[in-house]
């Protein structure tokens, strides 16, 4: 994992833990572990998109929430990785 | 014309009114108010040749559509009985609900169909039960046999639920003219106008959505405005596009679009009255929501027993943020203590309100449960608050122990009857965790039988929720301890788990 796909990385769980109290030692070292049976739902998903774009200054349009995106941590690493310049 | 009781026959008088005006957007579909007259008229004829008559229970499984308010006001028209249910129910779920009503039909969508025809065949609660897309029910009805003519008297018209404090949702049924009160009563006191445009995104099978966009449109010719989910690009479109001019809300979706920069960029400026419901209303939302859109979020207190009881319309909206409101025209309002005594301004006590819009009565709970709840025409909500000096009511909390998360009510009891279930747990209780917004998020504290990896035993507790519940309910939290802490009574300490 190269420098920047670890920060955002870091940030990601952060958030993770933050805003849906889902406790780090819960989230799963394995980057595909799907965010869904850690019990994220639909609104879950959409808290993390808003915290993203606030923390990230950046604009996550609807079209793009959506499984291949924000189905695990790994996903969202590299949603986030192209969309950060 | 001769009368019509309850929600047909405000639909009935829109209809003569507004005739041409827009009733209802779904996606690219809009439908005037004689359009909606008449698919109306299809659904009704098309369900009395299923059955569905006067004092019949249909039960409607679907999303916020076209489909849902044409097969409630086909219900309606029929003087039948609604019961309307979470399209995102496991089907375990709905057998639950369904165990009590002896619906006669379930209209659903044709996603749903299989999985809930399937239950109907196997379960004595569906023996008889047909099960059908709404969608389809107007095709399979034959032709030009028109619907009986409505019944001139009031009966049952809604069979809602009440999460119970057993485990096992309450049911309830309110009547035609107690529906037609309650359109009445939030016309009264909101102003709503055939210029209004109300958006739907609140689930209209809850008493939220049912009654502050589906009544309140039909009573007042206000284009009622259908999203199926919260999509934040497609809500603002729909609020600059439509002219939205009211917008009943639950605090997560209002704090997810305040906090959404680019709704800056979208004209939101029609927007005269949002208002929240189902859970507090945290400050910081609020404060960002009027930043955002330049017009206060309010809020709304209400239930499934009588739906909207208050709202706050205060011209000081920042200074009484906090506070529901003062009771909708023909509500009374009152603070008891545990005695029923009254209590003075800013003393916490139980809410208690008479409301024509009230059910009168649990079905099939001890007459003694009801006797307590419903005494002398006042319902004991069991949530507490107080009243300021104004007659503003705050609502401090609740008796009842609901888990309020993302706009639902999640019964505890309900969530720990299923981790019982698996062999590795001795002991759990489920709680509301406080969340960073004042919102609550689903907690498990739970005790296992023998030293396992817990991170294993999560998993699996996890996915047996996940099967048995809907997403809302299953926890986002699972801890786990040695023992649940109880009182020397043996009463769970829940302030210490939360």
């Amino acid at each position: 994992m190269d420098e920047s796909l670890a920060a955002i990385d870091a940030g990601v769980r952060a958030l993770l833990a933050e805003r849906l109290h889902v406790e780090p030692d819960d989230v799963p070292g394995d980057d595909d572990a799907s965010l869904q049976d850690m019990g994220l739902d639909s609104t879950a998903i959409l808290s993390l998109v808003t915290g993203l774009e606030d923390r990230y200054d950046v604009e996550i349009p609807d079209r793009d929430i959506t499984l291949d995106n924000f189905g695990s941590v790994g996903a969202v690493n590299r949603y986030m990785a192209g969309l950060l310049p | 014309m001769t009368a019509v009781p309850g929600v047909a026959g405000h639909l009935a008088s829109t209809v003569e009114r507004c005739g041409a005006r827009t009733a209802l957007v779904d996606g690219d579909r809009r439908l005037s108010w004689d359009q909606l007259a008449e698919a109306v008229e299809r659904r009704a004829a098309a369900l009395a040749q299923r059955d569905v008559g006067p004092g019949h229970a249909l039960a409607v499984v679907l999303p916020n559509d076209t489909d849902f308010v044409v097969t409630f006001l086909a219900v309606q028209r029929l003087g039948a009985l609604a019961v309307p249910l979470n399209p995102l129910f496991t089907v375990a779920e709905l057998g639950r609900h369904l165990a009590g009503c002896h619906v006669r039909g379930i209209a659903t969508t044709a996603a749903l169909a299989p999985a809930i025809a399937e239950w109907a065949d196997r379960t004595t609660a569906g023996e008889g039960t047909w099960v059908a897309p709404a969608a389809d029910l107007d095709r399979d009805a034959a032709s030009a046999a028109g619907a009986p003519a409505p019944p001139a008297t009031d009966g049952p018209a809604l069979y809602a639920f009440s999460s119970g404090s057993t485990g096992t949702p309450k049911g309830m049924v309110r009547t035609a003219a107690q529906l037609a009160a309650e359109a009445d009563n939030f016309y009264d006191t909101v102003g709503v106008t055939e210029g209004d445009a109300i958006l739907a995104l609140v689930a209209l099978f809850h008493a939220h959505g049912l009654g502050n966009a589906v009544l309140a449109s039909v009573r007042s010719g206000a284009t009622l405005v259908l999203q199926a989910a919260l999509r934040r690009d497609e809500t603002l479109a729909l609020i600059e596009r439509e002219r939205v001019s009211i917008f009943p809300t639950v605090p997560f979706a209002a704090q997810t679009l305040a906090e959404t920069r680019r709704a800056d960029r979208a004209d939101t400026g029609s927007l005269r009255l949002a208002f929240t419901a189902g859970a507090p209303l945290a400050r910081e939302t609020f404060d960002l929501w009027g930043k955002r859109f330049g017009t206060p979020l309010r809020q709304l207190y209400g239930c499934s027993e009588a739906g909207s009881v208050t709202i706050n319309l205060d011209d000081d909206a920042d200074a009484t943020a906090g506070s529901v409101g003062r009771p909708m025209k023909g509500i009374d309002l009152a603070i008891v203590r545990e005695d029923g005594a009254p209590c003075a301004p800013g003393e916490n006590g139980e809410i208690t309100f008479a409301s024509p819009a009230a059910t009168t009565g649990y079905d099939g709970v001890p007459p003694q449960d009801n006797a307590r709840s419903f005494a002398g025409g006042w319902f004991r909500t069991s949530d507490l608050g107080h009243v300021d000096a104004a007659g503003n009511l705050y609502v401090a909390g609740r008796i009842k122990l609901f888990i309020s998360t993302a706009g639902y009510k999640v019964d505890p009891f309900e969530v720990e009857d299923v981790i019982l279930r698996h062999p590795a747990v001795a002991d759990v209780v489920v709680v509301g965790a406080a969340g960073s917004l004042g919102e609550e998020v689903v907690k498990a504290v739970v005790v296992h039988t023998e030293v396992t990896d817990d991170r294993q035993l999560r998993h699996e507790l996890l996915a047996l929720c996940r099967e048995e519940l809907a997403v809302h309910k299953v926890p986002r939290i699972v801890a786990f301890r040695d023992e649940i802490p109880r009182s020397p009574l043996g009463k769970i300490l829940r302030k210490y788990l939360v």
